[in-house]
């Protein structure tokens, strides 16, 4: 009996591609959608563990004469000093648990990029926030004029780079974020020092009368355990001045909305497309069968039963939403590869792609949301095939 | 075998009409037995293929039996009810009546196919009984009406079946294919089948062994 059904596939092309095409368009939106919204939040819980510290504390001026959180969130090139000696001061806060400092500088043109890329430096001896991510990433030792750069930095293990005529060796490259730290250049503070000194000494520094011996560019820390962050905070706002204390969580905050929106919105798609599908696919399996009752009748007068003809329907419409599932999941995949910076661009949010083994999940859920919507179309009109009146249809002659 | 009705009738439920329901068949008995080719004949909307429908188990009737020898076909659940006809009963359905996306030979093949069998040497001396052999992998939609009912009575032999169901055979044939399709149903009565033809044209006499006319829902013998 199925043989039939392979048949009938086969033998009605056009039929067939339009009912494989439906379902397929159903499963590459379930499977591209859901994968974006998971990138999303991916992307923002990379975002959490890049930021890494409760607080940070950068020079007051950077969050009124620069965009401190384009730097930060979205990896936009800027740089802002403060001194030194405050690093000292701060660790001697009550709460303060780990405290860190970090340098930024913006190159002007270098060898891997079209565009000026942000140079962050860090203590390895101190650095909590970066490291982690470099071990996790490769393992390797930053030496004295060794960079790590972004994943999306043109540039590889080996290469050499020139940052104001400095020639550094890239010795790890990280995994994909999906943050600001894709495009961002990583290296010691030794070298990051010498990169400041000769753009000084080119004078491509905005700040001419710095001296890189004495000066940071923030201050990360992490409040001691049973400690208030608020308190660490306010503690520093209240009594420095010339600095500005952020409490990280508040910088993502409007990340954190604009993801529940996007992703809510794209959940709520998800599922009034699933929907829209089911219906559409109902129509056209009703429609579809209704051409064809003469068909169903005729092969009801031979011999076949309620049952078979209930499987027969069930089974070319399970076996059309399969084909196109698996297409569609294809499509699907290809789609979000080809158009993962696209994507990413347009949202303007972290985003990340999931595994490979949480990208077979969803595949494999897409597939079974399809199927589940074959089943439910093709069941509803294979139950009025099985139970149709035989007698009726070919004394009306349909 | 025996075919026997007793006390059959159908009635319609009819949307547009002042009365709601109308009989397409009114109370009836019938019986026909092995090697009786019986012709029933009638205006169209006589109820002729709606008792047809009745007496070949894909019409279930309002009221009354019916039973081939003893076995009474209406008693039987679905199931059993549909491997009971592909066993015992053939049908050449009115018009065309053909499954599209097969071949002419996999036409033939389906009340086999639908059991998961197959008889090659039987298809083939059918489609070279019906002149149809050099048509074995057209698709339907490339046969004419003579070779499609040609088509049509070779897949109701495929079974041998002992009793054949034929409505409207000929309707829009030519005289020649008129002629193969009676011949092809006469045999299949000379060689024991009880064979049952509704038509509304007068061809059919020649070859019956008795003689129906269905009027209003009403049978009359002769």
């Amino acid at each position: 009996m199925f043989s039939i059904v392979i048949k009938n596939i086969k033998g009605r092309k056009g039929r067939s591609f339009a009912m494989i095409f439906l379902a397929g368009l159903l499963s590459a939106f379930v499977f591209a959608g859901t994968v974006t919204v998971q990138s999303l939040q991916n992307g923002f819980s990379s975002l959490e563990n890049r930021l890494g510290a409760d607080v940070m504390v950068v020079p007051y001026e950077a969050t009124t004469k620069t965009n401190l959180e384009n730097i930060v969130l979205q990896g936009s090139t800027g740089y802002f000093y403060m001194d030194s000696s405050y690093l000292d001061e701060l660790s001697q806060i009550e709460g303060v648990g780990e405290i860190t400092a970090q340098y930024y500088l913006a190159s002007v043109k270098a060898s891997c990029c079209s565009i000026p890329v942000e140079i962050i430096g860090f203590d390895p001896d101190t650095d909590f926030v970066i490291t982690p991510w470099i071990k996790k990433s490769s393992g390797a030792e930053i030496g004295y004029l060794d960079v790590v750069v972004g994943n999306d930095l043109n540039a590889f293990v080996g290469d050499t780079l020139s940052f104001f005529g400095v020639e550094v060796n890239v010795v790890a490259k990280l995994e994909k974020t999906g943050t600001s730290y894709d495009t961002q250049v990583f290296t010691n503070e030794e070298t990051i020092k010498t990169l400041i000194d000769e753009s000084l000494n080119k004078q491509l520094n905005e700040y001419a009368d710095i001296n890189s011996g004495n000066i940071v560019s923030c201050i990360l820390i992490d409040a001691a355990d049973g400690y208030s962050v608020d308190e660490i905070v306010n503690e520093i706002n209240v009594h420095y001045k010339k600095l500005s204390a952020i409490r990280t969580q508040n910088m993502i905050s409007g990340i954190s909305d604009s993801l529940s929106g996007v992703s809510g919105i794209m959940q709520v798609l998800i599922g009034a497309i699933w929907i829209l599908g089911i219906c559409i696919l109902i129509v056209a399996y009703i429609m579809i069968t209704g051409e064809r009752k003469k068909e169903f009748a005729v092969l009801r007068a031979m011999g076949a039963s309620g049952k078979k003809m209930f499987g027969l329907v069930f089974f070319e419409g399970m076996l059309l939403s399969l084909i196109g599932s698996v297409f569609g999941v294809i499509f699907g995949f290809v789609l979000m590869i080809s158009f993962e910076g696209a994507i990413e661009n347009s949202l303007s949010l972290p985003f990340l792609l999931p595994s490979w083994g949480i990208m077979i999940v969803i595949a494999l859920a897409a597939i079974a949301l399809t199927l589940i919507s074959g089943a439910l179309s093709s069941g509803i009109c294979a139950k009025r095939i099985s139970s149709m009146d035989t007698g009726n249809i070919l004394r009306s002659g349909e | 075998m025996i075919l026997k009705a007793e006390g059959i009738k159908k009635q319609f439920y009819r949307k547009k009409e002042s009365s709601n329901y109308f009989e397409a068949v009114k109370p009836l008995d019938f019986t026909v037995s092995s090697g009786e080719l019986v012709v029933i004949q009638g205006r169209s909307g006589s109820g002729k293929s709606t008792l047809l429908n009745m007496l070949s188990g894909i019409l279930k009737p309002d009221a009354g039996k019916i039973f081939y020898d003893d076995t009474d076909i209406y008693s039987m659940k679905d199931e059993a009810l549909s491997v009971f006809r592909n066993e015992n009963t053939g049908f050449i359905p009115q018009g065309k009546s053909a499954v599209m996306s097969l071949t002419l030979y996999e036409n033939i093949m389906v009340p086999l196919t639908i059991y998961g069998k197959s008889d090659e040497e039987k298809a083939k001396s059918l489609m070279e009984r019906f002149d149809i052999s050099n048509l074995k992998d057209a698709k339907p939609s490339e046969l004419s009406g003579g070779e499609l009912r040609r088509m049509s009575i070779a897949r109701a032999l495929m079974k041998d079946p002992k009793v054949i169901f034929a409505d409207e055979p000929t309707g829009d044939l030519d005289d020649e294919n008129t002629k193969v399709v009676f011949e092809a149903l006469k045999k299949a009565s000379d060689d024991g089948a009880i064979v049952i033809i509704v038509t509304h044209e007068e061809d059919g006499k020649n070859y019956a062994d008795k003689m129906y006319r269905m009027n209003a829902g009403e049978l009359i013998e002769g």
